[in-house]
Protein backbone atom coordinates (compact mmCIF):
# COMPACT_ATOMS: atom_id res chain seq x y z
CA UNK A 1 0.00 0.00 0.00
CA UNK A 2 2.82 2.32 -0.77
CA UNK A 3 0.60 4.23 -3.14
CA UNK A 4 -3.04 4.66 -3.91
CA UNK A 5 -4.59 3.44 -7.09
CA UNK A 6 -5.88 6.10 -9.38
CA UNK A 7 -9.13 7.52 -8.15
CA UNK A 8 -8.83 6.14 -4.65
CA UNK A 9 -9.45 8.77 -2.01
CA UNK A 10 -6.62 9.58 0.34
CA UNK A 11 -6.83 8.82 4.03
CA UNK A 12 -7.46 12.44 4.85
CA UNK A 13 -10.33 12.61 2.40
CA UNK A 14 -11.84 9.46 3.83
CA UNK A 15 -11.62 10.86 7.32
CA UNK A 16 -13.24 14.08 6.22
CA UNK A 17 -16.03 12.14 4.54
CA UNK A 18 -16.53 10.13 7.69
CA UNK A 19 -16.69 13.25 9.82
CA UNK A 20 -19.21 14.66 7.39
CA UNK A 21 -21.45 11.64 7.83
CA UNK A 22 -20.35 9.18 5.16
CA UNK A 23 -21.25 5.82 6.67
CA UNK A 24 -18.73 3.83 4.67
CA UNK A 25 -15.64 6.00 4.71
CA UNK A 26 -14.25 4.86 8.02
CA UNK A 27 -14.66 1.23 7.09
CA UNK A 28 -12.58 1.79 3.98
CA UNK A 29 -9.94 3.49 6.09
CA UNK A 30 -9.91 0.61 8.55
CA UNK A 31 -9.61 -2.03 5.87
CA UNK A 32 -6.83 -0.09 4.20
CA UNK A 33 -4.62 -0.16 7.29
CA UNK A 34 -5.95 -3.10 9.26
CA UNK A 35 -2.94 -5.35 8.88
CA UNK A 36 -0.42 -2.79 10.03
CA UNK A 37 -2.64 -1.69 12.89
CA UNK A 38 -3.11 -5.30 13.89
CA UNK A 39 0.63 -5.84 13.82
CA UNK A 40 1.13 -2.90 16.15
CA UNK A 41 -1.53 -4.09 18.57
CA UNK A 42 -0.39 -7.70 18.56
CA UNK A 43 3.31 -6.97 18.91
CA UNK A 44 2.68 -4.63 21.82
CA UNK A 45 0.00 -6.65 23.57
CA UNK A 46 1.72 -10.01 22.93
CA UNK A 47 -1.65 -11.74 23.09
CA UNK A 48 -4.14 -12.15 20.24
CA UNK A 49 -7.19 -11.70 22.45
CA UNK A 50 -5.81 -8.59 24.05
CA UNK A 51 -4.70 -7.27 20.67
CA UNK A 52 -8.16 -7.80 19.24
CA UNK A 53 -9.72 -5.95 22.15
CA UNK A 54 -7.22 -3.13 21.89
CA UNK A 55 -7.66 -2.75 18.16
CA UNK A 56 -11.44 -2.73 18.43
CA UNK A 57 -11.31 -0.21 21.23
CA UNK A 58 -8.96 1.95 19.20
CA UNK A 59 -11.07 1.85 16.06
CA UNK A 60 -14.21 2.78 17.97
CA UNK A 61 -12.32 5.62 19.54
CA UNK A 62 -10.99 6.84 16.21
CA UNK A 63 -14.46 6.55 14.72
CA UNK A 64 -15.90 8.76 17.40
CA UNK A 65 -13.08 11.26 17.53
CA UNK A 66 -12.47 11.78 13.85
CA UNK A 67 -13.67 15.33 14.26
CA UNK A 68 -10.69 16.03 16.49
CA UNK A 69 -8.24 15.29 13.73
CA UNK A 70 -6.73 18.52 12.51
CA UNK A 71 -4.36 17.24 9.89
CA UNK A 72 -1.17 18.09 11.73
CA UNK A 73 0.10 14.58 11.11
CA UNK A 74 -0.67 11.81 8.68
CA UNK A 75 -3.93 10.00 9.27
CA UNK A 76 -2.00 6.77 9.70
CA UNK A 77 0.17 8.35 12.36
CA UNK A 78 -2.99 9.39 14.18
CA UNK A 79 -4.49 5.91 13.84
CA UNK A 80 -1.32 4.23 14.99
CA UNK A 81 -1.12 6.54 17.95
CA UNK A 82 -4.60 5.56 19.02
CA UNK A 83 -3.82 1.87 18.61
CA UNK A 84 -0.60 2.18 20.58
CA UNK A 85 -2.42 4.04 23.35
CA UNK A 86 -5.19 1.48 23.44
CA UNK A 87 -2.70 -1.36 23.60
CA UNK A 88 -0.66 0.23 26.37
CA UNK A 89 -3.80 1.18 28.28
CA UNK A 90 -5.01 -2.38 28.06
CA UNK A 91 -1.69 -3.69 29.30
CA UNK A 92 -1.77 -1.16 32.09
CA UNK A 93 -5.21 -2.28 33.15
CA UNK A 94 -4.10 -5.85 33.10
CA UNK A 95 -0.67 -5.27 34.54
CA UNK A 96 -1.40 -7.88 37.17
CA UNK A 97 -1.12 -10.41 34.39
CA UNK A 98 2.42 -9.22 33.67
CA UNK A 99 1.89 -9.99 29.97
CA UNK A 100 5.03 -11.97 29.78
CA UNK A 101 7.24 -9.26 31.17
CA UNK A 102 8.87 -10.99 34.08
CA UNK A 103 12.04 -9.01 34.05
CA UNK A 104 13.92 -12.26 34.32
CA UNK A 105 15.51 -13.29 31.03
CA UNK A 106 16.11 -16.77 32.40
CA UNK A 107 12.42 -17.38 32.04
CA UNK A 108 12.81 -17.27 28.30
CA UNK A 109 12.84 -20.55 26.45
CA UNK A 110 16.01 -20.55 24.41
CA UNK A 111 15.92 -23.36 21.90
CA UNK A 112 18.95 -25.39 21.03
CA UNK A 113 20.96 -24.17 18.11
CA UNK A 114 19.25 -25.38 14.97
CA UNK A 115 21.42 -27.79 13.03
CA UNK A 116 20.21 -26.48 9.72
CA UNK A 117 17.66 -24.29 8.14
CA UNK A 118 14.32 -26.01 7.90
CA UNK A 119 10.73 -25.08 8.52
CA UNK A 120 10.85 -26.06 12.14
CA UNK A 121 13.82 -23.82 12.66
CA UNK A 122 12.03 -21.02 10.94
CA UNK A 123 9.06 -21.39 13.23
CA UNK A 124 11.41 -21.54 16.18
CA UNK A 125 13.00 -18.32 15.03
CA UNK A 126 9.68 -16.56 14.92
CA UNK A 127 8.76 -17.87 18.32
CA UNK A 128 12.10 -16.68 19.59
CA UNK A 129 11.39 -13.19 18.33
CA UNK A 130 7.98 -13.17 19.98
CA UNK A 131 9.39 -14.48 23.24
CA UNK A 132 12.27 -12.07 23.16
CA UNK A 133 9.99 -9.11 22.56
CA UNK A 134 7.99 -10.04 25.62
CA UNK A 135 11.02 -9.43 27.80
CA UNK A 136 10.97 -5.75 26.95
CA UNK A 137 8.95 -3.22 28.91
CA UNK A 138 5.93 -2.31 26.76
CA UNK A 139 7.03 1.26 25.95
CA UNK A 140 10.38 -0.02 24.75
CA UNK A 141 8.67 -2.80 22.86
CA UNK A 142 6.37 -0.32 21.15
CA UNK A 143 9.28 1.77 19.91
CA UNK A 144 11.17 -1.24 18.62
CA UNK A 145 8.12 -2.68 16.89
CA UNK A 146 7.36 0.57 15.12
CA UNK A 147 10.89 1.32 14.02
CA UNK A 148 12.45 -2.07 13.37
CA UNK A 149 9.52 -4.31 12.56
CA UNK A 150 7.19 -1.90 10.79
CA UNK A 151 9.78 0.38 9.27
CA UNK A 152 8.57 3.69 10.64
CA UNK A 153 11.06 6.51 10.83
CA UNK A 154 12.19 7.73 14.22
CA UNK A 155 10.34 10.96 13.58
CA UNK A 156 7.07 9.18 12.80
CA UNK A 157 7.53 6.90 15.78
CA UNK A 158 8.16 9.92 17.93
CA UNK A 159 4.87 11.38 16.76
CA UNK A 160 3.02 8.12 17.31
CA UNK A 161 4.36 7.55 20.80
CA UNK A 162 4.28 11.17 21.84
CA UNK A 163 7.88 11.20 23.02
CA UNK A 164 11.02 12.87 21.74
CA UNK A 165 13.07 11.41 18.94
CA UNK A 166 15.92 10.96 21.38
CA UNK A 167 13.75 8.84 23.60
CA UNK A 168 12.71 6.73 20.63
CA UNK A 169 16.34 6.18 19.67
CA UNK A 170 17.23 5.34 23.22
CA UNK A 171 14.38 2.89 23.62
CA UNK A 172 15.26 1.19 20.37
CA UNK A 173 18.95 0.94 21.20
CA UNK A 174 18.26 -0.47 24.63
CA UNK A 175 15.66 -2.81 23.27
CA UNK A 176 18.02 -4.17 20.64
CA UNK A 177 20.72 -4.63 23.24
CA UNK A 178 18.33 -6.61 25.40
CA UNK A 179 17.21 -8.74 22.49
CA UNK A 180 20.71 -9.51 21.27
CA UNK A 181 21.43 -12.41 23.65
CA UNK A 182 18.17 -14.09 22.74
CA UNK A 183 18.57 -13.74 19.05
CA UNK A 184 22.30 -14.40 18.87
CA UNK A 185 21.78 -18.05 17.98
CA UNK A 186 19.90 -16.89 14.90
CA UNK A 187 22.75 -14.78 13.60
CA UNK A 188 23.26 -17.12 10.72
CA UNK A 189 19.74 -16.27 9.66
CA UNK A 190 20.20 -12.55 9.99
CA UNK A 191 19.68 -10.75 6.73
CA UNK A 192 22.11 -8.25 5.38
CA UNK A 193 22.14 -4.98 7.22
CA UNK A 194 19.47 -2.47 6.61
CA UNK A 195 15.82 -2.22 7.24
CA UNK A 196 13.60 -3.51 4.58
CA UNK A 197 10.60 -1.39 3.86
CA UNK A 198 8.22 -3.54 5.82
CA UNK A 199 4.66 -3.97 4.71
CA UNK A 200 2.97 -0.98 3.29
CA UNK A 201 5.36 1.90 3.19
CA UNK A 202 5.63 4.89 5.40
CA UNK A 203 2.71 6.77 6.83
CA UNK A 204 3.65 10.15 5.46
CA UNK A 205 3.03 8.81 1.99
CA UNK A 206 -0.42 7.75 2.85
CA UNK A 207 -2.35 10.78 2.01
CA UNK A 208 -2.44 12.17 5.48
CA UNK A 209 -2.04 15.60 6.58
CA UNK A 210 -4.13 17.21 3.96
CA UNK B 1 4.43 8.73 27.70
CA UNK B 2 6.36 7.86 30.82
CA UNK B 3 5.40 8.21 34.43
CA UNK B 4 1.91 7.00 33.69
CA UNK B 5 2.40 3.28 33.86
CA UNK B 6 3.59 0.65 36.28
CA UNK B 7 7.07 1.37 37.60
CA UNK B 8 8.50 -1.78 36.07
CA UNK B 9 7.73 -0.41 32.62
CA UNK B 10 10.08 2.50 33.06
CA UNK B 11 13.64 2.39 31.94
CA UNK B 12 15.47 4.81 34.25
CA UNK B 13 18.10 5.56 31.66
CA UNK B 14 15.86 6.09 28.68
CA UNK B 15 15.92 9.85 29.00
CA UNK B 16 19.62 9.90 28.20
CA UNK B 17 19.73 9.15 24.54
CA UNK B 18 23.34 10.22 24.28
CA UNK B 19 24.30 6.82 25.60
CA UNK B 20 22.90 5.24 22.52
CA UNK B 21 25.26 7.19 20.34
CA UNK B 22 28.32 6.31 22.34
CA UNK B 23 28.25 2.61 21.65
CA UNK B 24 31.36 1.29 20.03
CA UNK B 25 31.30 0.41 16.39
CA UNK B 26 31.25 -3.33 16.89
CA UNK B 27 28.37 -3.19 19.31
CA UNK B 28 26.56 -0.88 16.98
CA UNK B 29 27.00 -3.35 14.15
CA UNK B 30 25.58 -6.17 16.25
CA UNK B 31 22.60 -4.07 17.24
CA UNK B 32 22.05 -3.27 13.59
CA UNK B 33 21.90 -6.97 12.94
CA UNK B 34 19.13 -7.27 15.51
CA UNK B 35 17.34 -4.43 13.83
CA UNK B 36 17.69 -6.06 10.43
CA UNK B 37 16.51 -9.38 11.76
CA UNK B 38 13.41 -7.85 13.28
CA UNK B 39 12.71 -6.16 9.98
CA UNK B 40 12.84 -9.51 8.25
CA UNK B 41 10.07 -11.00 10.38
CA UNK B 42 7.09 -11.55 8.07
CA UNK B 43 4.27 -9.04 8.30
CA UNK B 44 1.13 -9.99 10.15
CA UNK B 45 -2.32 -10.22 8.67
CA UNK B 46 -5.45 -9.37 10.62
CA UNK B 47 -7.44 -12.59 11.15
CA UNK B 48 -10.81 -12.66 9.42
CA UNK B 49 -12.65 -13.27 12.67
CA UNK B 50 -11.20 -10.16 14.26
CA UNK B 51 -11.82 -8.11 11.15
CA UNK B 52 -15.44 -9.22 11.09
CA UNK B 53 -15.89 -8.41 14.72
CA UNK B 54 -14.43 -4.92 14.39
CA UNK B 55 -16.32 -4.24 11.18
CA UNK B 56 -19.54 -5.18 12.98
CA UNK B 57 -18.67 -2.90 15.86
CA UNK B 58 -18.00 -0.05 13.45
CA UNK B 59 -21.26 -0.75 11.66
CA UNK B 60 -23.04 -0.56 14.98
CA UNK B 61 -21.32 2.73 15.69
CA UNK B 62 -22.37 4.06 12.30
CA UNK B 63 -25.95 2.98 12.91
CA UNK B 64 -25.98 4.60 16.32
CA UNK B 65 -24.53 7.78 14.89
CA UNK B 66 -27.16 7.85 12.18
CA UNK B 67 -29.91 7.49 14.75
CA UNK B 68 -28.53 10.04 17.16
CA UNK B 69 -26.37 12.61 15.44
CA UNK B 70 -23.65 13.77 17.77
CA UNK B 71 -22.42 17.31 17.39
CA UNK B 72 -18.89 16.11 18.07
CA UNK B 73 -19.06 13.70 15.15
CA UNK B 74 -20.50 16.08 12.64
CA UNK B 75 -18.28 19.06 13.39
CA UNK B 76 -15.99 20.24 10.65
CA UNK B 77 -12.39 19.11 10.67
CA UNK B 78 -10.93 22.05 8.85
CA UNK B 79 -9.60 23.67 11.94
CA UNK B 80 -12.71 25.55 12.90
CA UNK B 81 -12.81 23.60 16.12
CA UNK B 82 -9.56 23.86 17.98
CA UNK B 83 -9.83 20.74 20.06
CA UNK B 84 -6.14 20.07 20.24
CA UNK B 85 -3.99 17.60 18.44
CA UNK B 86 -4.24 13.87 18.39
CA UNK B 87 -5.01 12.18 21.68
CA UNK B 88 -1.60 10.92 22.72
CA UNK B 89 -0.08 14.30 22.28
CA UNK B 90 -2.82 15.84 24.35
CA UNK B 91 -2.15 13.34 27.08
CA UNK B 92 1.53 14.17 27.15
CA UNK B 93 0.85 17.85 27.38
CA UNK B 94 -1.52 17.38 30.28
CA UNK B 95 1.16 15.55 32.21
CA UNK B 96 3.90 18.04 31.62
CA UNK B 97 2.22 20.50 33.91
CA UNK B 98 4.96 22.61 35.37
CA UNK B 99 7.21 23.27 32.39
CA UNK B 100 4.86 25.12 30.20
CA UNK B 101 1.58 26.91 30.03
CA UNK B 102 -1.23 24.62 30.98
CA UNK B 103 -3.93 23.90 28.52
CA UNK B 104 -7.32 24.41 29.91
CA UNK B 105 -10.01 21.95 29.14
CA UNK B 106 -12.63 23.57 27.04
CA UNK B 107 -15.93 22.36 28.32
CA UNK B 108 -18.60 22.50 25.72
CA UNK B 109 -21.96 23.04 27.40
CA UNK B 110 -23.93 21.27 24.72
CA UNK B 111 -21.85 18.11 25.06
CA UNK B 112 -21.95 18.13 28.86
CA UNK B 113 -25.65 18.78 28.82
CA UNK B 114 -26.27 16.03 26.35
CA UNK B 115 -24.19 13.58 28.35
CA UNK B 116 -25.99 14.43 31.56
CA UNK B 117 -29.36 13.98 29.96
CA UNK B 118 -28.25 10.67 28.48
CA UNK B 119 -26.91 9.45 31.82
CA UNK B 120 -30.10 10.44 33.61
CA UNK B 121 -32.24 8.70 31.02
CA UNK B 122 -30.16 5.54 31.25
CA UNK B 123 -30.27 5.59 35.03
CA UNK B 124 -34.04 5.97 35.03
CA UNK B 125 -34.38 3.24 32.44
CA UNK B 126 -32.16 0.87 34.39
CA UNK B 127 -34.02 1.55 37.62
CA UNK B 128 -37.36 0.99 35.97
CA UNK B 129 -36.28 -2.25 34.39
CA UNK B 130 -34.72 -3.58 37.55
CA UNK B 131 -38.05 -3.09 39.29
CA UNK B 132 -40.20 -4.26 36.47
CA UNK B 133 -38.35 -7.53 36.08
CA UNK B 134 -35.67 -8.45 33.65
CA UNK B 135 -37.79 -10.58 31.34
CA UNK B 136 -37.21 -10.30 27.66
CA UNK B 137 -35.79 -6.83 27.67
CA UNK B 138 -32.73 -7.63 29.71
CA UNK B 139 -30.49 -6.75 26.85
CA UNK B 140 -31.89 -3.26 26.85
CA UNK B 141 -31.20 -2.97 30.53
CA UNK B 142 -27.59 -3.62 29.88
CA UNK B 143 -27.36 -1.22 27.02
CA UNK B 144 -26.57 1.67 29.29
CA UNK B 145 -23.76 -0.07 31.03
CA UNK B 146 -22.45 -1.38 27.76
CA UNK B 147 -22.50 2.04 26.25
CA UNK B 148 -20.81 3.47 29.30
CA UNK B 149 -18.12 0.82 29.26
CA UNK B 150 -17.66 1.26 25.55
CA UNK B 151 -17.43 4.99 25.91
CA UNK B 152 -14.91 4.78 28.72
CA UNK B 153 -12.76 2.35 26.82
CA UNK B 154 -12.87 4.40 23.68
CA UNK B 155 -11.94 7.54 25.53
CA UNK B 156 -9.06 5.75 27.09
CA UNK B 157 -7.83 4.53 23.74
CA UNK B 158 -7.94 8.01 22.40
CA UNK B 159 -5.58 9.24 25.00
CA UNK B 160 -7.78 10.32 27.86
CA UNK B 161 -6.42 7.35 29.76
CA UNK B 162 -9.59 6.72 31.64
CA UNK B 163 -9.34 3.36 33.37
CA UNK B 164 -12.14 1.01 32.56
CA UNK B 165 -14.67 0.50 35.28
CA UNK B 166 -14.09 -3.19 35.63
CA UNK B 167 -10.72 -3.44 34.04
CA UNK B 168 -12.13 -6.01 31.71
CA UNK B 169 -11.64 -4.41 28.38
CA UNK B 170 -14.24 -3.22 25.97
CA UNK B 171 -17.79 -4.43 25.93
CA UNK B 172 -18.49 -3.56 22.36
CA UNK B 173 -20.92 -5.58 20.41
CA UNK B 174 -19.44 -8.21 18.20
CA UNK B 175 -20.80 -10.77 15.82
CA UNK B 176 -21.71 -14.24 16.86
CA UNK B 177 -21.36 -13.76 20.60
CA UNK B 178 -23.06 -16.64 22.39
CA UNK B 179 -24.08 -14.65 25.45
CA UNK B 180 -24.33 -11.18 26.81
CA UNK B 181 -23.16 -9.60 30.01
CA UNK B 182 -25.41 -7.97 32.53
CA UNK B 183 -24.31 -5.35 35.00
CA UNK B 184 -26.82 -5.80 37.80
CA UNK B 185 -24.75 -4.10 40.44
CA UNK B 186 -25.58 -6.94 42.81
CA UNK B 187 -23.31 -7.11 45.82
CA UNK B 188 -22.65 -10.80 45.92
CA UNK B 189 -21.49 -12.27 49.19
CA UNK B 190 -19.74 -15.54 49.90
CA UNK B 191 -22.39 -16.78 52.33
CA UNK B 192 -25.32 -16.06 50.05
CA UNK B 193 -23.76 -16.47 46.61
CA UNK B 194 -25.85 -19.40 45.41
CA UNK B 195 -29.02 -17.85 46.73
CA UNK B 196 -28.30 -14.53 45.06
CA UNK B 197 -27.56 -16.22 41.75
CA UNK B 198 -30.75 -18.23 41.94
CA UNK B 199 -32.60 -15.00 42.54
CA UNK B 200 -31.02 -13.45 39.50
CA UNK B 201 -31.93 -16.45 37.40
CA UNK B 202 -35.44 -16.53 38.82
CA UNK B 203 -36.02 -13.03 37.55
CA UNK B 204 -35.86 -14.56 34.11
CA UNK B 205 -38.14 -17.40 35.00
CA UNK B 206 -35.27 -19.82 34.88
CA UNK B 207 -34.94 -19.38 31.18
CA UNK B 208 -31.69 -19.11 29.38
CA UNK B 209 -32.08 -15.44 28.79
CA UNK B 210 -28.62 -14.82 27.52
CA UNK B 211 -28.36 -17.45 24.88
CA UNK B 212 -29.40 -15.41 21.90
CA UNK B 213 -26.60 -15.03 19.44
CA UNK B 214 -26.22 -11.46 18.36
CA UNK B 215 -26.68 -11.34 14.62
CA UNK B 216 -23.74 -9.77 12.92
CA UNK B 217 -25.92 -8.16 10.30
CA UNK B 218 -28.05 -6.32 12.78
CA UNK B 219 -26.13 -3.23 13.59
CA UNK B 220 -28.75 -1.82 15.90
CA UNK B 221 -29.03 -5.09 17.73
CA UNK B 222 -25.31 -5.29 18.31
CA UNK B 223 -25.20 -1.77 19.55
CA UNK B 224 -27.86 -2.51 22.15
CA UNK B 225 -26.34 -5.66 23.60
CA UNK B 226 -23.61 -5.90 26.18
CA UNK B 227 -21.60 -8.42 24.30
CA UNK B 228 -18.49 -9.58 26.10
CA UNK B 229 -15.02 -8.76 24.96
CA UNK B 230 -13.12 -11.56 23.33
CA UNK B 231 -11.04 -11.98 26.46
CA UNK B 232 -14.10 -12.31 28.67
CA UNK B 233 -15.72 -14.66 26.20
CA UNK B 234 -12.66 -16.87 26.38
CA UNK B 235 -12.71 -16.70 30.16
CA UNK B 236 -16.35 -17.72 30.43
CA UNK B 237 -16.15 -20.55 27.95
CA UNK B 238 -12.98 -21.80 29.59
CA UNK B 239 -14.69 -21.94 32.96
CA UNK B 240 -17.87 -23.52 31.71
CA UNK B 241 -16.09 -25.94 29.45
CA UNK B 242 -17.88 -24.53 26.46
CA UNK B 243 -21.30 -24.73 28.01
CA UNK B 244 -23.48 -21.71 27.43
CA UNK B 245 -23.73 -19.70 30.64
CA UNK B 246 -27.10 -18.80 32.08
CA UNK B 247 -25.69 -15.76 33.77
CA UNK B 248 -22.68 -13.53 33.29
CA UNK B 249 -23.08 -10.63 35.64
CA UNK B 250 -20.61 -7.83 36.15
CA UNK B 251 -20.95 -6.92 39.78
CA UNK B 252 -19.01 -7.09 43.02
CA UNK B 253 -18.13 -10.07 45.17
CA UNK B 254 -17.15 -9.40 48.75
CA UNK B 255 -16.80 -5.79 47.71
CA UNK B 256 -14.41 -6.42 44.83
CA UNK B 257 -15.28 -6.04 41.14
CA UNK B 258 -15.96 -9.45 39.69
CA UNK B 259 -17.84 -11.43 37.11
CA UNK B 260 -20.36 -13.92 38.43
CA UNK B 261 -20.84 -16.70 35.93
CA UNK B 262 -23.36 -19.47 36.24
CA UNK B 263 -24.40 -22.51 34.31
CA UNK B 264 -27.27 -24.76 35.30
CA UNK B 265 -25.10 -26.57 37.81
CA UNK B 266 -22.25 -24.34 38.95
CA UNK B 267 -21.28 -20.81 39.81
CA UNK B 268 -17.92 -19.20 39.31
CA UNK B 269 -16.73 -15.86 40.54
CA UNK B 270 -13.88 -14.52 38.45
CA UNK B 271 -11.80 -11.41 38.78
CA UNK B 272 -12.47 -8.50 36.50
CA UNK B 273 -9.36 -9.29 34.45
CA UNK B 274 -10.48 -12.81 33.69
CA UNK B 275 -9.29 -14.34 30.43
CA UNK B 276 -8.99 -17.83 29.04
CA UNK B 277 -5.32 -17.83 29.92
CA UNK B 278 -5.87 -16.60 33.45
CA UNK B 279 -9.35 -17.09 34.77
CA UNK B 280 -8.75 -15.45 38.14
CA UNK B 281 -11.36 -17.61 39.83
CA UNK B 282 -12.18 -16.27 43.25
CA UNK B 283 -14.86 -18.77 44.15
CA UNK B 284 -16.65 -21.73 42.62
CA UNK B 285 -19.65 -23.38 44.16
CA UNK B 286 -22.35 -25.72 42.92
CA UNK B 287 -25.68 -24.25 41.99
CA UNK B 288 -28.16 -26.48 43.68
CA UNK B 289 -31.65 -26.28 42.32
Amino acid sequence: MSGLASGEPSDAILLRRHAAGDADAFGVLFRRHKDRLWAVALRIACDPDDAADALQEAMISAFRRAGDFRGESAVTTWLHRIVVNASLDLLRRRSARSVGWSGDPDDLPVPESPPGVDSAASIDSRLDVDAALRTLPPPQRAALVLVDMLGYSVADTSAILGVSEGTVKSRCARGRAKLLPYLAHLRGDFPERGNQAVADGVPSEQGGGA
Amino acid sequence: MSGHWPPEWDDPEEEFPEGADQADTDAEARLSEVSAYLASVPALVLPDAVESRISAALAAEAAARAERPDPADSAPVDGARNLGPAPAQARVRRRRGSDGPRRRFRVRPQVVGGSLVTCLLLAVLGFALSHAGFSSSSSSATAGSAAAASSASASSAAGASVPSAAGAGPQHAGPGSPFVVTASGTKYQRATLAEQVRSRLAVNGGKQTFSATVPAASASATSAAAVPSQALRGCVLKLTGGTLPRLVDRATYEGEPAYVIATASRIWVAGSGCTAAKTEVVASVPLAS
